[in-house]
């Protein structure tokens, strides 16, 4: 049936002629609204007004672009170029809309969902070019946008783009925005009249980002990241900094002013924390924060929006009294193992399945060693680094052998200790003073050195990497709280008993034992062991992945998140102000599109850290690890709508070949979510 | 059946009516074979359809130059049922606009569909000679909706022009129904479902899809004897679970009969059917119930 065959059947039911305020003029034409004012149509072929657009928008699916408000589009090349602009909540997706109201009846049939997407996207002699407006609030930009994987010629997307800006009131703003690599290369086809606006562009122009969403009350304080060495936050402060600090003690929440990376280290705290953590341009000096400066206040985070208001401290009280965190559980340390391990052999999947294979070997190897060990069986996709774990028998038998548990039990029993923030840094300082000054005792050191020796002849150097049983418990990731040291058997500037005191010690850091009492968890249940591989320090490019698309709200737009950069410049707490290549990758997609969030500030601008083909790469090592740990950490009849994704540590280097680099997965663990 | 091109005999040129339509009455069918099965995996170039749903019938069909590069592997199998996942080959550099990434890690221009001039559809209750639209789509989408009788023969040539004529059989099916209610996925639980038996022409096919916004790596499809039930069992539901459920899930079911034709550029399949979408809720996908 053609769309003026559904006008003459009344289909096109709540659409009016005239309605409301008029819109904009564009080329002389006076726009009005058609949608009547509180109805709920199936669609419209105008949009006359912002009314209209409201009335068929929802969030888009991928808010990587917060503030946006987006309308479905399709055009049916069969029927003549009509054109749809669909009510995008009721019909999510445009399958959905076309199967409903445009197949059969005089027109073509509209296949089933997978015929339909494998063609609609691709196919040159496809039947519909589908599309969407997004309005984004911040830069005030309407944008016709193309799915990231479209595979539309540039004929195409001017012909979509001409007919939806002359069907809209906003047709003389409207802008074409690429949402991918591939889209940008094709855009730069289209011709002149066809203005573009990039996604760097739209960054520009807005002001918040969402982090970890949630809600929380506190007390509003501004405070410099410089002076937060000296000036102690507690966790009853929501905090505002005028940039993103390295580190950050516990609060109730936090606004930067600067934009910070999901897997930046501060929110990575506020995901274990389970606190609200957003950026906004400007934030330091908003009149509206500035208002609230020194007032209790209750803070909301959104995908899409963020709210802040004044409230009393006994509502706060009253809140935090029904939000407390439960204290956290982690296992038993399993004292009984005692045997250095090669990775391989650190869990028993064969004869306990990988759940009960990992819950067995997190006691005496600790988080890290333990996923690692799942990670090197996974096969040839997924490329690792050779490694062995010392289990956490070493530890304890060092703390107890020196009596160092008993300054450790003092310490968690000290009033003094739990009162007074100061106290506490200056007491664990000790504490870690003395375990750095303890020997460790010839037997441990030579079982090490020979282990070492054995496995890796020819590399003397490696790094002791920290696996404790307080780390990768699904909401509470640990990451970064514990400290890798490098030590070499040969070389007495990196003495081997020196790398394994310091990183034991690092359990007993201000920010780990902070970050610990937090979360309720028994600081004198808690012991190191280590995973032990060869140590590189000139790799090519080193970075994070998480194996989901962080920004898709609905679900419904898989893919990788991924922040990588050149060299060893970290991409979760990098120092000079560096950006790194952020985006998301539509790995199941033909063509495996990007879509970019921020291009790394140590490459040149028309270059990309990663190559095609090492991206490739490491999406497939993304989607192994996560079809294989899914079996411990998916959904369960229990929990059938758990959120479920890896948090994947990868590199890519040569590892002193000099051959062309290549990727190595150095750690996997499961990821918390944003809080949504 | 086998293959068959056509012999110049059966093109008709210059016999269009009025309204520029071919004549659909006076074509003289070749004599009808068996139908039998359909195309191998990645071998399809074609696929005509003729079919009743739910609220109307139609006829729709294309054949394409050449065969779209998809990679279909089995990776999971219980019973009547299999997992099948969909993997995307990979070029280096990325293809451009209008063309798509071959099984070597080149890029060629996405096939284009091309006329196979008239086809014309025997058997059914209004015989159909269908032209190629603009975009060598065929369709009939103004037909009956008792298209076509339970056991009838149904024949559908194509003339050839761009491409050569086939000619392909089927066999009338009769409708399917799906007794009330919805269906419903959920882990650790075998999947249940029935339908109104017959006793043919034709077989069931099932198809179930959760993830990934219909582009899904992994489908379960289900091809089974029209016994009116079948039970996929917990670990199968299990392991199509494991792939992911992401976006709107999605199950249709289908009698129907299968044949197919070799042409020079590959295998052209014709489905004669009855297909229902189903009510069908995964527990656990995000947007189930609906909307997202």
């Amino acid at each position: 049936m053609t769309r003026q065959a559904l006008a003459k059947l009344g289909l096109l039911a709540g659409l009016a002629l005239s309605c409301g305020e008029p819109g904009p003029h564009q080329d002389g034409r006076s726009w009005e609204c058609v949608v009547s004012p509180g109805a709920d149509p199936d669609y419209a072929s105008e949009v006359g007004c912002l009314a209209d657009f409201d009335a068929l928008a929802s969030d888009p699916l991928v808010a990587n672009i917060p503030g946006a408000q987006s309308v479905k589009t399709e055009i049916d090349q069969r029927d003549g170029d009509a054109l749809y602009f669909q009510n995008s909540t009721r019909y999510a997706i445009h399958w959905d809309f076309a199967s409903a109201h445009l197949s059969g009846n005089g027109l073509p049939i509209v296949p089933d969902w997978g015929s339909f997407n494998t063609t609609e996207y691709y196919s040159p002699d496809r039947r519909f070019l589908l599309g969407a407006v997004t309005y984004y609030e911040g830069p005030d930009v309407f944008a016709y946008e193309v799915a990231p994987y479209d595979t539309a010629t540039a004929d195409m997307i001017a012909k979509a783009f001409r007919i939806v800006s002359r069907n809209a009131y906003f047709g003389n703003a409207l802008k074409f925005h690429p949402t991918s690599d591939a889209i940008e290369r094709v855009a730069a086809e289209l011709p002149p009249s066809i203005p573009i606006v990039t996604t760097d562009e739209l960054y520009a122009g807005i002001d918040y980002q969402p982090l970890n969403l949630g809600e929380s009350y506190g007390l509003l304080r501004f405070v410099s990241a410089e002076d937060l060495e000296t000036d102690y936050v507690g966790f009853r402060d929501i905090v505002v900094l005028d940039t993103v600090p390295f580190d950050i003690s516990v609060t109730a929440g936090l606004i930067t002013q600067d934009f910070q990376t999901p897997l930046s280290h501060v929110n990575v705290l506020s995901q274990n924390r389970g606190t609200p953590n957003m950026a906004l341009r400007g934030a330091f000096s908003d009149p509206a924060l500035r208002g609230l400066e020194g007032k209790w206040v209750r803070l909301v985070v959104e995908a899409q929006q963020w709210s802040i208001e004044e409230t009393t401290r006994a509502e706060a009280e009253a809140w935090w009294e029904d939000h407390r965190p439960e204290p956290l559980g982690i296992p038993a340390l399993d004292l009984t193992v005692t045997d250095l391990r090669d990775i391989e052999e650190v869990l028993d999947v064969e004869g306990l399945g990988l759940a009960e294979a990992l819950h067995v070997a997190i006691p005496a190897f600790g988080g890290k060693a333990s996923h690692l060990g799942g990670v090197v069986l996974i096969g040839d996709d997924v490329p690792h680094p050779e490694a062995f774990a010392v289990p956490v028998y070493y530890y304890r038998q060092f703390m107890e052998d020196n009596e160092l548990d008993v300054l450790v039990e003092a310490l968690v029993a000290s009033e003094a200790v739990q009162d007074d923030p100061a106290v506490r840094a200056s007491e664990l300082e000790a504490l870690r003073a003395a375990i750095e000054t303890t020997e460790v005792g010839d037997e441990f050191l030579t079982l090490l050195a020979d282990k070492i020796e054995q496995k890796w002849p020819d590399l003397p150097r490696v790094k002791l990497r920290s696996s404790t049983n307080s780390e990768d418990l699904g909401d509470f990731t640990g990451a970064g709280l514990y400290e890798s040291h490098a030590g070499d058997i040969d070389d007495p500037l990196y003495p081997l008993e020196d790398a394994v005191r310091k990183t034991w010690s690092s359990i007993w850091t201000f920010r780990a034992y902070e970050e610990r009492e937090y979360r309720g968890i028994d600081h004198t249940a808690v012991g190191m062991a280590m995973l032990v591989n060869p140590s590189f320090t000139d790799e090519e490019a080193n970075g994070v992945a998480v194996t989901a698309n962080l920004f898709d709200t609905g679900g419904l737009e898989p893919g990788f998140y991924v922040n990588v950069q050149r060299g060893e410049v970290s991409v979760v707490q990098p120092v000079g102000g560096e950006t790194s290549d952020e985006f998301i990758y539509y790995f199941y997609q033909p063509g495996q599109p990007l879509v970019f969030v921020s291009h790394s500030s140590l490459v040149p601008d028309d270059e990309t850290v990663l190559t095609r083909e090492d991206t490739y790469d490491l999406g497939t090592a993304l989607d192994a690890i996560h079809q294989y740990f899914l079996e411990a950490y998916g959904p369960t009849d229990e929990e059938p709508d758990r959120f479920y994704a890896m948090d994947v540590e990868f590199k890519f280097d040569d590892m002193g070949t000099g051959d062309a680099p290549s990727l190595w997965v150095k750690q996997a663990r499961p990821y918390p979510g944003r809080g949504d | 059946m086998t293959a068959r091109a056509l012999l110049a005999l059966f093109v008709l040129p210059g016999c269009g009516q009025d309204d520029g339509k071919p004549p659909a009455d006076d074509f003289e069918f070749p004599e009808p074979g068996d139908w039998g099965e359909g195309c191998a995996d990645g071998t399809r170039v074609g696929s005509f359809e003729v079919g009743h749903h739910e609220i109307y019938a139609a006829v729709t069909g294309y054949v394409q130059e050449a065969i779209v590069p998809t990679i279909a592997e089995e990776v999971g199998a219980e019973g009547d049922c299999v997992l099948v996942r969909r993997d995307n080959p990979f070029c280096d550099p990325a293809c451009l606009a209008g063309q798509v990434c071959d099984l070597d890690g080149t890029c060629i221009p996405y096939p284009a569909k091309r006329s196979v001039g008239v086809v014309h559809v025997g058997g059914v209750a209004v015989p159909v000679a269908a032209m190629p639209d603009a975009s060598n789509d065929y369709y009939a989408t103004d037909v009956p909706h008792d298209f076509f009788l339970p056991g009838a023969t149904i024949q559908v040539v194509a003339v050839g022009d761009e491409i050569e004529g086939f000619a392909l059989d089927g066999a009338g099916v009769p409708f399917l129904q799906i007794p009330g209610g919805s269906w419903s996925l959920a882990p650790a639980t075998p999947l249940e479902v029935s339908w109104t038996s017959s006793d043919g022409p034709g077989t069931i096919l099932l198809s179930f899809n959760v993830d990934q916004h219909g582009n899904t790596p992994v489908t379960m499809y289900c091809e089974v004897e029209d016994s009116g039930t079948l039970t996929v069992p917990a670990s199968l539901v299990d392991q199509l679970l494991s792939f992911g459920r992401s976006g709107v899930s999605s199950a249709t079911i289908a009698r129907r009969t299968v044949d197919a034709a070799e042409i020079a550029q590959g295998c052209v399949e014709l489905v004669v059917l009855s297909r229902v979408r189903v009510d069908f809720v995964c527990e656990g996908c995000p947007c189930d119930p609906g909307p997202c």
